[in-house]
């Protein structure tokens, strides 16, 4: 019993140790286990797990120097046939494989399909474009159709090679010209902060400066005349450090102003080609009515009741209104001719009416 | 453009408006998943049948059920599926029950634009649900006050349901959410009520304020109403009232028209030198539509001859091409299709009835098969009010029982037996 009870309390302090190991490294379980050669993390707390984006398969880095240091060899886990390589193994960045898994086919898809929403001609067309980019996504996490969305990813890469590589590059120019203005700005800001130190240091100086000059002012024979005098110069140096700041931060301004590269002045800003209009509220809508004039008072027989009775009038209800509203309604839609689509469209989308006509009848 | 604008902008124009084809189309489409859901509820009712009906699975048939049970002897798989209705009598059936919707609106004496939206709700439904699925008879007083709510028509559910014989709250509100997304939650109904009204005050205060020279269009409608225009209008004005709240709805034409169209093939039928007239002076080759003060004023302004008409073709430009050649014919189709609705008031009885009887049998695959308890709750066969037959409830047997059930729960039965 001794025996027993000091062996596992002395695997409880072992236990403890690994785990408090495990969280130093701010790594997951303390008793993982490579799958592959069952050393566990307790007896080995240095041990690192990596994964090959080929299988996703995890399993420890003495693992990965064992069996892939002579060369590309098969992944060691029971059934898989990937044919792995060394360089290729990395340390996991999320601790779901599937995250993992995901991130990188997302990786891959972005690199490919580049599009821009002004390679479109409209929103929506982007928007449908984007809708096919996330099924094939989809298929690939999932492992839907794998033949052919792979069939159809590559299609969609040789056609379009070119444009590609022009997204990507454009892509590339903005990061850069983000970053240079970024870097721009961090500089701006240092050397304003730079100024201000100097300032407030300078004042500081004068000021101890100026106390000196008063004591010493106030040690000779005609005190008052000595402390006029320090003043008036306090004074006049005060008055010159003041000019001297206001003209470096007008410099400093100048040069956030001016671009502090010359190359980013050069780069092509992303720009839409568009000169851009005023805004408009109503989106093109016009006021002016086609059809007919409104006109300030109409012979309606049936409405002169309400033009005088109270208990309509105290509720905003105006005459004026409902003529005005009749009129226009009259009209609206009177040009329009509603007439078959051609032949080659689709007459109505019969998917709407099939789940609910197909329900129980009443 | 605005007033054309505004309108194409609605759901009545952009999901709510078809070509003559089209729209056949649909109610083809309709029609055959209907049929197809009446295959369906055969063939499962078959299998139910042929399994109730082997000596070891022997239900008794409850005595109060009041179906006409065939022999259990009878083989279910003999008995051929029945015959489901063709899109034409669909059509008759819908067109049938929005002729009791206006004469169930007028008992209640609700305004016009209530009884207008109800129909036209009805005829939105069974577009794209087929009649086979739902019969008008169990929805149209879930409509009528659905459209009393859109059309801001407030009358309580209580006093509505005490107006109508053996109907009940719960009835009324049942098929309200099948019905809202039927006509896909667009309860903004742009009638050609108001738009008459409006055509018509417009006509009305022309005619009456004298005759501007200005206006030959005018002149030349008033020659044509002579010798008391203002008269004729309003004469017509009341007979094209009745055409709106009876033909045009009882019609495809709002499916095919646009309010101002149809307003004006209702003052057509009524008196068709109005409308002809009207429509000349308003869209004619030298109509003003109504700008004669702004026109004199440009004309004072030019002063030589060659601005003058420099400014009139720009003007014409800006105007486009007269409307009325268009319009004219339009008008006239539109007028004819809404005559063709007084054929659906001469349908005999025995037609409907032979209709309904056909619907019957496809509803009802059990009573024929002889599965036993009916599961279909509509008892159409007896000649009840078609409120009382959705009820059910006085059944007992535990096949209706179950199904109410189901249908209570809010969130459905169990998917077992649901197909």
């Amino acid at each position: 019993m001794p025996f027993l009870n000091a062996s596992s309390s002395a695997t409880a302090a072992a236990i403890a140790r690994a785990r408090e190991n495990a969280i130093n490294r701010g790594s997951g379980d303390a008793d993982e286990i490579c799958p592959v050669c069952k050393s566990s993390r307790y007896l080995n707390p240095n041990m690192r797990f990596l994964v090959n984006p080929e299988c996703y398969h995890k399993m420890c880095e003495s693992c990965v120097d064992r069996l892939f240091s002579q060369g590309p060899s098969q992944c060691p886990v029971v059934g898989c046939d990937k044919i792995l390589r060394k360089q290729k193994f990395r340390r996991q960045t999320f601790e779901d494989i599937q995250v993992e898994r995901e991130v990188d086919v997302r990786k891959r898809i972005a690199k490919t399909f580049n599009k821009r929403q002004e390679d479109f001609p409209s929103l929506n067309e982007f928007n449908d474009y984007l809708e096919e980019v996330e099924t094939v996504t989809f298929n690939l996490i999932n492992s839907v159709d794998l033949s052919s969305t792979e069939a159809k990813i590559v299609a969609f890469e040789q056609s379009n090679k070119a444009s590609i590589l022009q997204n990507a590059a454009k892509s590339a120019q903005e990061a850069q010209f983000v970053q240079a203005q970024r870097d721009f700005d961090r500089e701006q800001h240092r050397r304003a902060r730079e100024l201000e130190d100097e300032i407030e240091a300078e004042a500081k100086r004068d000021k101890i400066e100026h106390k000196a000059n008063l004591l010493k002012a106030l040690e000779a024979d005609n005190p008052d005349a000595e402390v006029a005098k320090v003043n008036k110069q306090a004074r006049k140096k005060s008055s010159m450090r003041k000019e001297n700041q206001e003209r470096r931060a007008r410099e400093l301004e100048a040069a956030r102003n001016a671009p502090a590269f010359q190359f980013l002045a050069n780069l092509n800003k992303p720009t839409d080609n568009e000169p851009h209009k005023p805004y408009d509220p109503v989106d093109g809508y016009d006021e002016t009515n086609k059809y007919f004039v409104y006109r300030e008072k109409y012979d309606n027989p049936w409405l002169d009741g309400a033009l005088n009775d109270k208990s309509m009038l105290a509720g905003g209800y105006l005459v004026s209104q409902y003529c005005e509203r009749a009129i226009f309604e009259a009209f609206s839609g009177i040009g329009c001719f509603i007439e078959d689509p051609p032949l080659e469209e689709a007459p109505f989308n019969a998917s709407f009416d099939t789940p609910m006509a197909d329900a129980v009848s009443v | 453009m605005a007033e054309d604008q505004l309108y194409t902008s609605t759901t009545q124009c952009k999901t709510w408006s078809f070509g003559p084809s089209t729209l056949s189309t649909i109610r083809q489409n309709t029609n055959a998943a209907g049929t197809r859901s009446i295959r369906r509820g055969w063939k499962r009712a078959r299998v139910e049948a042929s399994s109730a009906n082997t000596p070891l699975a022997t239900t008794p048939i409850p005595s109060s059920t009041p179906t006409p049970t065939p022999t259990p002897s009878i083989d279910p798989a003999a008995i051929p599926d029945p015959e489901s209705l063709t899109p034409a009598e669909e059509l008759t059936l819908v067109h049938y029950y929005m002729l009791r919707l206006i004469d169930m609106s007028d008992v209640f004496s609700f305004p016009s634009n209530v009884k207008s939206t109800a129909c036209v709700f009805l005829s939105r439904f069974h577009l794209h649900h087929s009649v086979q699925a739902y019969h008008p008879k169990h929805l149209i007083t879930t409509i009528l006050f659905l459209a009393t709510k859109t059309e801001n028509h407030y009358i309580p559910l209580s006093e509505f349901c005490k107006r109508i014989p053996k109907l009940t709250p719960e009835l009324v509100l049942k098929h309200e959410f099948t019905v809202a997304g039927g006509v896909r939650w667009d309860f903004d109904i742009k009638h050609p009520l108001r738009a008459a009204e409006g055509g018509i005050m417009e006509l009305l205060t022309s005619l009456a304020n004298g005759v501007s020279t200005n206006d030959p269009g005018l002149v030349a409608l008033k020659e044509r109403l002579a010798p008391n225009p203002v008269r004729r209008v309003q004469d017509a004005h009341g007979k094209m009232k009745s055409y709106l709240t009876k033909e045009a709805l009882v019609s495809d034409v709002y499916y095919h028209y646009t309010p101002p169209q149809i307003f004006l093939a209702a003052l057509w039928l009524a008196d068709k030198d109005v409308a002809e007239g009207y429509i000349e002076w308003r869209f004619g080759e030298n109509a003003t539509m109504g700008r004669v003060a702004k026109k004199r004023k440009k004309d004072k302004k030019a002063k030589n001859p060659e601005e003058e008409t420099a400014g009139a073709a720009e003007e014409a430009a800006k105007k486009g091409p007269a409307l009325a050649p268009k319009l004219i014919p339009l008008v006239a189709s539109c007028a004819e299709m809404m005559t063709g609705a007084r054929e659906y008031e001469k349908i005999p009885v025995d037609e409907l009835k032979r209709i309904d009887k056909k619907l019957h049998r496809c509803q009802n695959p059990q009573k024929f098969l002889g599965a036993g308890s009916s599961l279909g709750s509509g008892d159409n066969g007896n000649k009840k009010l078609p409120d009382e037959a959705v009820t059910g409830v006085k059944d007992k047997d535990k096949g209706d029982e179950k199904k109410r059930k189901v249908e209570e729960d809010p969130f459905g039965g169990t998917l077992h037996g649901r197909d």
